[in-house]
């Protein structure tokens, strides 16, 4: 096992490394340079000079990728231009919305999604095998940012049960913080427990199939434990994959959601940073999404490894 | 073979049917032009006039909608297009060098663009040559790429252990041959439907990319911008929210359930037990 | 005579409108081994799954199953949970896929105890210990914490046993349970078994389409054909005066010896191979080390004469099939030489242009064609080795005859693979083989997935063809009966080297190396005189 964490972690390692490199490059053929294109065509010469030099601008592109690699694992994102402030104390103020509503939609798509999918195999070709995959189907249909307009038409304007946007801060207490990020996380769980119950069900249909299941049975397991206690983990390890797979995609709907429901995360920054041409900004947000997606799928790679016994090689 | 179709192909194909329908109908005619501005006329309810009433703008929500269908599908198939032309070859390269080194260079590529969502592609694409339908294309295409690149590999590898593969090499059949020969025809149904759910999911991110303004750009109307742009006046149009919603669900739901039906049609397995 | 284990009253199966077994009615002894033969679509799989009422879902079910008197189709799902595992236990062909990959081996063979007998966790995992050392799987060397994957095939069958016996049932039912190993692991296999009837007095249903396996092992015998029992009788009486044709046919099949002709003078030389070393780069030890070189093949050194019929004999893994690939061209060897006719290669791969002379047929008759091409298409593939392959009418011409010569008809040329049954998918491949008029074929088990009356069959095309084609084989199998019924010489390998090699008769009747010796004794037989007696009194 302690192998296989290593060389998990070794590939993340690697991951990092490349994805760093792509984003630097991208940023590199930005037209012109940098500071020139942050303050637009009709910035002094002197000004831009001065930009220059405080973005640290100097020498060679191996030099700056370093100095920016470098940076960041000390911590130091750079200064954001449009803010004036250090790009590392912005995205972590920001990530304390992001992260928790991430967080919270995972958590709500994966309680709902492996009980229904669980449901619907049990089920197979029944009625109530059908009603979940046609709400399903119509789950995976709607677009998360509408679904989450819709949920504010409703629970917010009509109901008034919940406010229609902004977040009061951690400060304010728990609660009134968790009750705005709510709507938000019900409306990125709900597309992605689609998915997820659907991928369940065929991942416990499939492993229905097995002989191993024939020999639980043949072994006298009613058909309910033999679902719970050979079915249930096998088909956990695929359901696990897309998982971590869906991660990215909730990240890149929170980013989304933000909008609808006017919350300050790192949705709000990374646009503001791209309208303001604050390219310090917009290159350590996205660094930090993709960091958060690699970090995600290396803990369902390790998770995937206590799950199934044959990726430990005993060395 | 005259094996009746799935039902949910019919629905799904009808209903994909509807909508690439306006899509090529609103290149030659809409009920209004959606560049007349009217603003007498704006957030009117439905009317003989404006079948489905008119956004704040006065512009007939008919029309735009059929215009937004063009811009999605067309974002959509080119997108589509991109992931297939890239990742459908790197698959089969993959899969015929298998456990080598150009199969672990493709495969460890496939998850570094993983790591990249559509929506990270795009801002940082926008950031530096700004926003445009242009961009969410190369953005949900670059996405779709690893996509196709492993149900390819995935589907190759299955067919290469194949004693057929093993049969047509003693023929003196070389690697690129067997490829397009064999695998390809083999996992050609497998692409179809992965093309179809890429397809409804291009139409997804889209939707999304120009909702954040990442994507077309006024005056072109998309689903996604008309649905920004209704934010704001939610709570008195709410007509403006839905109708484009509806859209969007209606066509991504045909998507799915033609490819579906399609999986459940074409899988030799379910076939044979027929 | 005491009362009957089990008895089955007029048991009738139906599955999806298809009679999968019809009206039959068998009668097992306490103590008793009784065997069930048949070939395969003979309804002795599904005759044992309605017993265990473990049937596929809509599978209609009719008659009685009496387990000591008592009707188990009359009990309710809840009670006949009650009766699997602890009255009945059963196991399956498929070893490799028979238990759960994530779970440990004592667990699985504790979670029968503990399901029906309640037994504490811990006191189940020593019951659990000492059934697994019973079947051959002590703790002290195969720990409970094992998972499946780290044991063999026969090592798993034999986990498959424990956790079936756990309960000590009244009746064990084993369903082709050795048809997967191979034959020394099923000699091992099946002495476990008669040993397990003989501890207790516990019946076993063993059902095999392989009749040596029963001569040696039941004392009373049912054979089933689409669906019916035709003919139930004692072991030996069945051997020696069966009453059924179908019997018969399936005797006479089984033992099916094709005409051959000697032959003439002493031909020249066709195929040398010359200390061949195979290797395969196994996978990395450490993320930056080399990868560890295994090597399947070790300096094998033969050669086959234009016409001759040699025979390849080994159990999986011993490096056959590697053997074979070489000489095709599809791997180079890491040395030695390789030399065909007036051409030789010496440590690389096969050229086509030496190719052209050799073709192969595959053991899987479904999995050998791809099911997108027409038949003409499949057939005419090996052309792709000659530079001038014939064209247009002239190919037709040459796909038709191949496959007229193998009993096939010119209009199934247009045809797709998946409107052939399997025995005549494996005379399209020998076609396949034969459309380039090769001097060599190999026959990779060949013939291995084929019930026995088809294999007879292939058996019998193959010696005629190589009569009027003047072909040498190279017969590559696991299976000793086959390779002796068609071959010349025979070559025994193992570990990638050749132990011990002869003429088949010599080689088979008094082998001198310890491993030939352990192969012919592992290989279940009925005795000579019960079939000398069949054919006396024809």
């Amino acid at each position: 096992m302690l192998s296989y964490i290593l060389s998990r972690l070794v590939a993340l390692a690697l991951s990092l490394v490349v994805a760093s490199l792509v984003i630097f490059v991208m940023i590199e053929l930005v037209p012109g340079d940098p500071a020139s294109f942050m303050l637009g065509l009709n910035a002094a010469p002197d000004t831009v000079a001065a930009l220059r030099a405080e973005l640290g601008l100097g020498g060679s592109p191996v030099e700056r990728y370093l100095r920016w690699v470098g940076g960041m694992l000390q911590g130091d994102f750079g200064t954001s231009y449009t803010y004036r402030a250090p790009v590392a104390e912005l995205v972590t103020a920001r990530l304390a919305v992001s992260l928790p509503l991430a967080l919270m939609a995972l958590l709500l798509s994966t309680l709902i999604a492996i009980p229904v999918g669980l449901y619907a195999a049990s089920r197979r070709g029944r009625p109530g095998d059908w009603s979940v995959m046609g709400l399903t189907q119509l789950g995976i249909a709607i677009p998360n940012f509408w679904f989450a307009m819709i949920l504010v038409v409703i629970f917010a304007i009509n109901l008034r049960w919940f406010s229609a946007g902004g977040f009061p801060g951690w400060d304010q207490g728990i609660w009134p913080s968790l009750k705005a990020l709510t709507l938000p996380a019900v409306a990125l769980a709900l597309p992605q427990a689609s998915i997820l119950a659907r991928v369940m069900r065929s991942a416990v249909l499939e492993v229905l199939g097995q002989d191993y299941i024939r020999t639980a049975r043949a072994k006298g397991l009613s058909r309910r434990r033999t679902l719970t206690d050979h079915a249930l983990r096998n088909a956990l390890i695929p359901v696990l994959t897309i998982i971590g797979l869906q991660f990215s995609f909730l990240i890149a709907g929170a980013i989304i959601i933000e909008n609808v429901f006017f919350l300050p995360g790192l949705g709000r920054l990374v646009f503001q940073g791209i309208t303001q041409r604050d390219l310090i900004v917009v290159e350590s947000v996205v660094m930090l999404l993709v960091f958060a997606v690699i970090l995600v799928n290396f803990l369902v790679d390790i998770a995937y490894g206590l799950a199934d016994p044959r990726l430990r090689r005993r060395s | 073979m005259t094996a009746r179709l799935p039902l949910t192909l019919v629905v799904g194909l009808a209903l994909t049917a509807v909508f690439v329908a306006a899509a090529l109908l609103s290149l030659v005619w809409t009920p209004h032009a959606v560049e007349s501005l009217n603003i007498a006329a704006r957030l009117q309810p439905a009317s003989a006039e404006h079948l489905l009433g008119t956004d704040h703008f006065g512009r007939d929500m008919l029309s735009m909608l059929m215009v937004g269908a063009r811009t999605s599908i067309a974002v959509a198939i080119v997108a589509v297009g991109i992931g297939m032309a890239l990742g459908v070859p790197l698959g089969l390269l993959a899969a015929a060098n298998h456990g080598g080194v150009i199969d672990d260079l493709v495969m460890r590529g496939n998850d570094l663009v993983f790591a990249f969502p559509a929506l990270v592609i795009a801002i940082l694409i926008t950031a530096v040559f700004g926003p445009s339908a242009f961009n969410a294309i190369l953005a949900i295409g670059i996405f779709n790429t690893p996509v196709f690149a492993r149900v390819t590999r995935g589907g190759a590898l299955a067919v290469w252990t194949q004693e057929f593969i093993l049969a047509a090499r003693v023929s003196g059949k070389g690697v690129v041959r067997i490829s397009l020969e064999h695998i390809l025809p083999n996992i050609a149904s497998l692409l179809i439907v992965q093309g179809t759910i890429q397809f409804s999911l291009g139409i997804l991110a889209e939707a999304g990319l120009s909702y954040v303004g990442l994507g077309a750009q006024p005056p072109l109307p998309s689903w996604g911008r008309m649905l920004a742009d209704s934010q704001t006046m939610i709570s008195f149009a709410p007509h403006l929210a839905v109708l484009p919603g509806l859209a969007i669900i209606a066509t991504v739901l045909g998507l799915n359930l033609t490819g579906d039906g399609l999986r459940d049609h074409l899988d030799p397995r379910l076939r044979r037990r027929r | 005579m005491s009362p009957p284990r089990l008895a089955i009253d007029n048991l009738s199966v139906r599955i999806g409108g298809i009679d999968a077994v019809r009206d039959v009615s068998l009668s097992i002894a306490p103590g008793q081994i009784f065997g069930v033969a048949g070939e395969s679509g003979s309804g002795k799989s599904m005759t044992a799954l309605a017993v265990m009422g473990l049937l596929p879902d809509g599978a209609l079910r009719g008659g009685a199953a009496r387990l000591d008197g008592e009707d188990l189709f009359a009990l309710d799902e809840a009670a006949m949970c009650g009766v699997r595992g602890r009255r009945i236990g059963m196991i399956f062909q498929e070893p490799m896929t028979a238990l759960n990959p994530v779970r440990t081996i004592g667990a699985q063979v504790a979670e029968t105890l503990v399901i029906h007998a309640g037994t504490s966790l811990s006191e189940a995992r020593e019951i659990a210990a000492a059934k697994l050392d019973r079947v051959g799987l002590p703790a002290a060397r195969y720990g409970l914490d094992r998972y499946p994957h780290e044991l063999s095939g026969g090592q798993r069958q034999r986990v498959m046993i424990a956790q079936a016996i756990a309960l000590q049932p009244a009746l064990l039912i084993a369903d082709e349970p050795t048809t997967a190993l191979d034959v020394t692991t099923q000699a091992g296999i099946l002495d476990l078994m008669g040993g397990l009837v003989e501890d207790g007095d516990m019946s076993l249903m063993l059902i095999t389409h392989d009749l040596a396996v029963l001569a040696e092992l039941s004392s009373r015998i049912a054979v089933m054909q689409q669906g019916l029992v035709v003919e139930t009788a004692d072991t030996e009486t069945l051997f020696r005066s069966h009453r059924h044709a179908y019997t018969g046919r399936l005797l006479a099949a089984s033992s099916h010896q094709p005409q051959r002709h000697e032959q003439p003078g002493s031909p020249a030389p066709l195929l040398s191979v010359e200390d061949l070393h195979i290797g395969y780069r196994g996978r990395r030890s450490s993320l930056f080390g080399a990868p560890e070189m295994t090597e399947a093949v070790r300096g094998v050194s033969f050669t086959i004469s234009e016409g001759e019929s040699v025979g390849l004999v080994g159990e999986s893994g011993c490096g056959k099939s590697t053997l074979a690939r070489a000489i095709l061209g599809l791997q180079a060897p890491r040395a030695g030489s390789i030399r065909l006719g007036e051409q030789a290669v010496t440590g690389g791969a096969v050229p086509a242009s030496m190719r052209a002379a050799m073709q192969i047929v595959f053991q899987d008759p479904y999995g050998s064609f791809n099911p997108r091409h027409r038949v003409e298409r499949l057939v005419a593939e090996p052309f792709h080795l000659l530079a001038d392959a014939p064209q247009g009418a002239a190919r037709k011409d040459a796909v038709v005859a191949a496959l007229e010569a193998v009993g096939m008809t010119a209009a199934d040329a247009d045809k797709y693979i998946h409107e052939f049954s399997g025995g005549q998918r494996q005379r399209i491949a020998i076609a396949r083989a034969l459309v380039i008029r090769p001097k060599l074929i190999i026959l990779d088990e060949a013939v291995s997935a084929l019930d026995v009356s088809i294999r007879a069959q292939i058996l019998d095309l193959l010696a005629e063809l190589r009569d009027s084609h003047g072909l040498a084989y190279l017969f590559i199998s696991h299976d000793l009966g086959v390779v002796t019924s068609i071959t010349d010489r025979v070559m025994v390998m193992k570990n990638g080297e050749i132990v011990e090699h002869g003429p088949t008769a010599d080689v088979m009747g008094a082998p001198a190396h310890d491993y030939t010796r352990e192969l012919v004794a592992a290989r279940p037989q009925i005795p000579p005189e019960w079939s000398q007696d069949r054919k006396a009194g024809r």
